[in-house]
């Protein structure tokens, strides 16, 4: 069973058209990481998922409940943490503690004492004077305590330094257990090492939802290269993204590479040349998505 | 209901600062009205209803915004609470923090007032205590749960200001008076639509957060206002409020004088209609009956078919056994009056009234000290004015409410006061006083749970002149009272056919004043 899922999720704010028809599946026990550049439309999606925002169309499902019906007793399995999200900032982190604590039946004290302890939080001091990142993990192990199914982050990290986000990330993956994890991030380096699976979003669509191996091994940079020079026809394969041309050399993105089919095509097209492959970084994979689907929007504005 | 507590404990200790100093002014209202003093006194007593006003509607505000319904931030919204438990935590905290320690206030008043503290009190209380929660506590949280700090509750609050003064420029002045019975009906319907509108918004709010419908609920709740204003003016709801009487309970009469004409007098004011004083008396009335008037009509027909109508007017009058005779007081265009003589005009009056009924007489001995009316008040002498009171010396007060009616009888014959305060008083004359209280419900709407027994006796009757007054009727220590109680019967409306007036005019009438 998948622990999220959605159907032709979509929020429109007035005009402006916020998420659009995103078909989403996050298998249980993975750990989703769901990318794109600041105003994609993640955090709303994941309002959405976790009913604080209403969809204008389509619909969700968390832990096989309808995102719809996502209150009372069914949030005693889900775990939401958001670097916006507004806290009781008179209590102590202790108080704070101690005031979830019979919401869930599932709170083990000892791990709170544990990761309480772990990521050093000031038990006695307020959270208004808490940093942000001592705030996010006091949010954290307010979620972490009850052993939550399902754990939603909305940009985690955002504006932590790498030592405070690295110790949250760790103290995230060790205690989460079997825990489905989905967190939005504008900063790939962020989940790079962390995540399993990875969807990316630019303009409020869910451009690519996949295992994290298989965005690594699909797609691939190819390089053809020619001592003479190198002409470019006209007619080129719909599959070249961010094609570069040079007088001896070519270089393109693929997103369905294939060692066999890819070099023969390049050789149909280009003649005989030389041709060298790299793999793309998770940067590079998300920065061609973005820079095609803006092209796509161009080229259909223009028409 | 751990939960709810537990909710609630996490407010207390949010709100404990402002929760204890409306505690203290509480204490405060309460010590400064059973400890009378200075004016000074007098102008902190009557503030501190207003602090004590501010504090509890901002003690809701922070309750309910402490866990904002309205936004996508909150820290709450992804916790597992259960709707109903958070909206009973809330509703507990104001009932435990606002309502009871006024009660304790009140009781202490009670208390001072020496009245005593029954299990008969206890509907009053609670029903005091549900008003004050739904007048403060739910109106204020109605808003509050639309809206997420202060400063945009008092921006919906100013809001609405400017909407009623935008209404005020409705040239409501155009549309007909209207009588106290249409305003309570159209108001309780306009009520039930504002509470149940307001009480879907809370609801919804908790249970859903759905910001528009509430929204939407709250605006219904606004225009329902200026909707009960012009529901009051509909006919049918006129026709609902005073049903008309099969058998009027009075019949009433033109006065006429010791050689049996009757008497009209034309007063011409210097601005505006003139107006015409109809001397009426009512008779056949039941001796167990009081009729408070609350509107009048005139309607004059004469030759040809002539005919004019005053339209309903609002006019306060009671009649009954021994204050049968009143004026009837109508505006009227001068051409109208000018009229009157030549088309040989008849005149009908429609009254729209209450009706009381006395159920319970008692001879009351007024010589002690302290005395009680028993079921109605507890009365005091004492040299002490500073209270200001209609029997000079006397204070008499109930808890929470007065019966629906109280009249209270005195005879010449049994005054106490001196001789010189009653010159050219027979001992056949009387003195009456009528003290309408509440209907329906067990306490009238105040902070302050003690209600005063005005005993306004106004003059002997028969009227004695005294110059250009009557004699008034004082009443003093060990004078006897006979004191009727009762409630409120039913609103109706009658027609009384009160005959020729043009003619009767000009037969004998004086003018007084100028047109």
């Amino acid at each position: 069973m998948d622990a999220i899922e959605t159907v032709g999720l979509t929020k429109k704010f007035r005009r402006v058209q916020a998420v659009r028809d995103v078909n989403l599946k996050v298998a249980e026990g993975g750990i989703y990481a769901l990318m794109g550049p600041n105003g994609a439309g993640k955090s709303t999606l994941i309002k959405m998922l976790m009913n604080l925002v209403r969809p204008s169309k389509g619909e969700a499902w968390m832990l096989g409940s309808s995102a719809e019906f996502l209150r009372g007793e069914r949030l005693e399995r889900i775990g939401y943490v958001s670097e916006n999200q507004k806290m009781p900032d008179w209590m102590t982190v202790r108080s704070y503690m101690s005031y979830w604590r019979p919401f869930y039946p599932t709170w083990d004290r000892a791990l709170e004492e544990k990761l309480t302890q772990g990521f050093e939080l000031p038990v006695k001091q307020k959270l208004k004077s808490l940093s942000r990142g001592a705030r996010m993990k006091a949010s954290l192990v307010s979620v972490l305590a009850y052993r939550p199914k399902l754990i939603v982050l909305d940009e985690p990290l955002s504006g932590l330094d790498p030592l405070v986000r690295d110790e949250l990330m760790e103290g995230l993956l060790e205690m989460a257990g079997a825990a489905t994890i989905l967190f939005s991030s504008h900063d790939l380096a962020e989940i790079e090492h962390f995540a399993n699976h990875v969807g990316y979003m630019e303009n409020g669509e869910l451009l690519l939802s996949e295992r994290m191996e298989s965005v690594r091994s699909r797609f691939c940079r190819v390089t053809a290269w020619k001592p003479d020079a190198m002409t470019l026809p006209e007619m080129r394969p719909p599959e070249w993204m961010r094609l570069r041309h040079g007088e001896r050399q070519t270089t393109w993105v693929e997103a369905q590479f294939d060692s066999g089919t890819s070099v023969r095509r390049a050789r149909e097209v280009l003649g005989e040349v030389e041709i060298k492959t790299e793999p793309l970084t998770l940067r590079e994979v998300f920065l061609t998505l973005a820079h095609q689907h803006r092209d796509g929007a161009l080229n259909g504005g223009a028409q | 209901m751990k939960m709810i507590l537990h909710i609630l404990l996490k407010d207390l200790r949010r709100q404990w600062r402002e929760i204890a100093l409306y505690v203290l002014v509480s204490a405060d209202w309460a010590w400064l009205s059973t400890h009378p003093g200075s004016w000074e006194w007098m102008r902190q007593k009557n503030m501190l209803p207003a602090v004590l006003f501010g504090l509890w509607v901002f003690i809701v505000i922070r309750a309910v915004q402490g866990e904002c319904l309205v936004g996508d931030r909150e820290f709450w919204a992804t916790r597992p609470y259960r709707w109903w438990q958070l909206m009973s935590a809330k509703v507990l905290l104001c009932v435990a923090v606002l309502n009871l320690p006024l009660t304790v206030a009140e009781l202490c008043l009670l208390r001072y007032a020496e009245i005593p503290l029954t299990a008969a009190l206890i509907p009053g209380f609670l029903f005091l205590q549900l008003m004050f929660f739904m007048v403060a506590t739910f109106l204020t949280s109605a808003i509050a749960a639309v809206t997420e700090t202060l400063v945009q509750w008092l921006l919906t609050i100013a809001g609405m200001i400017l909407f009623a003064i935008v209404l005020s420029w409705f040239p409501w002045d155009k549309l007909p008076p209207t009588l106290n019975g249409e305003e309570n009906s159209a108001g309780l319907l306009g009520m039930a639509i504002v509470f149940g509108a307001l009480l879907f918004l809370v609801v919804w709010q908790y249970a859903r957060r759905g910001v528009w419908p509430a929204r939407a609920a709250l605006a219904v709740a606004v225009l329902t206002v200026p909707g009960m204003i012009l529901l009051a003016h509909v006919a049918m709801v006129r026709a609902m409020a005073y049903p008309v009487a099969t058998s009027p309970e009075v019949q009433l009469t033109v006065q006429t004088s010791a050689d049996g004409t009757r008497t009209y007098t034309r007063k011409g004011p210097p601005f505006g209609n003139p107006e015409i004083s109809i001397p009426v008396a009512a008779v056949h009335i039941d001796p167990h009956m009081v009729m408070s008037v609350e509107g009048m009509r005139l309607h004059l027909a004469g030759d040809h078919g002539w005919r004019w109508d005053s339209g309903w007017v609002n006019k306060s009058f009671w009649l009954g056994e021994g204050t049968s005779e009143t004026d009837l007081d109508f505006s009227m265009p001068a051409a109208v009056m000018g009229q009157l003589p030549r088309v040989h005009a008849t005149a009908t009056v429609d009254l729209a009234y209450v009706t009381y009924r006395l159920t319970r007489e008692q001879r009351i001995d007024t010589s002690r000290a302290k005395f009680e009316i028993p079921g109605v008040a507890q009365c005091r002498w004492s040299g002490s004015n500073r209270f200001e009171m209609a029997v000079p010396g006397l204070r008499c007060e109930a808890p929470l409410r007065l019966p629906g009616i109280v009249k209270e009888e005195m005879l010449a014959r049994e005054s106490t006061c001196s001789q010189a305060e009653r010159d050219n008083v027979t001992p056949n004359h009387y003195a009456v006083a009528v003290q309408f209280g509440t209907d329906g419900i067990p306490a009238d709407f105040d902070m302050d749970p003690v209600r005063e027994l005005q005993m306004a006796f106004g003059s002997w009757l028969p009227l004695v002149p005294v110059g250009k007054e009557f004699m008034p009727a004082r009443f003093c220590r060990g004078t006897p009272i006979v004191v009727q109680t009762g409630h409120m019967e039913e609103r109706r409306q009658s027609s009384f056919t009160l005959g020729a007036i043009g003619t009767e005019w000009d037969a004998g009438a004086p003018d007084e004043g100028e047109e």
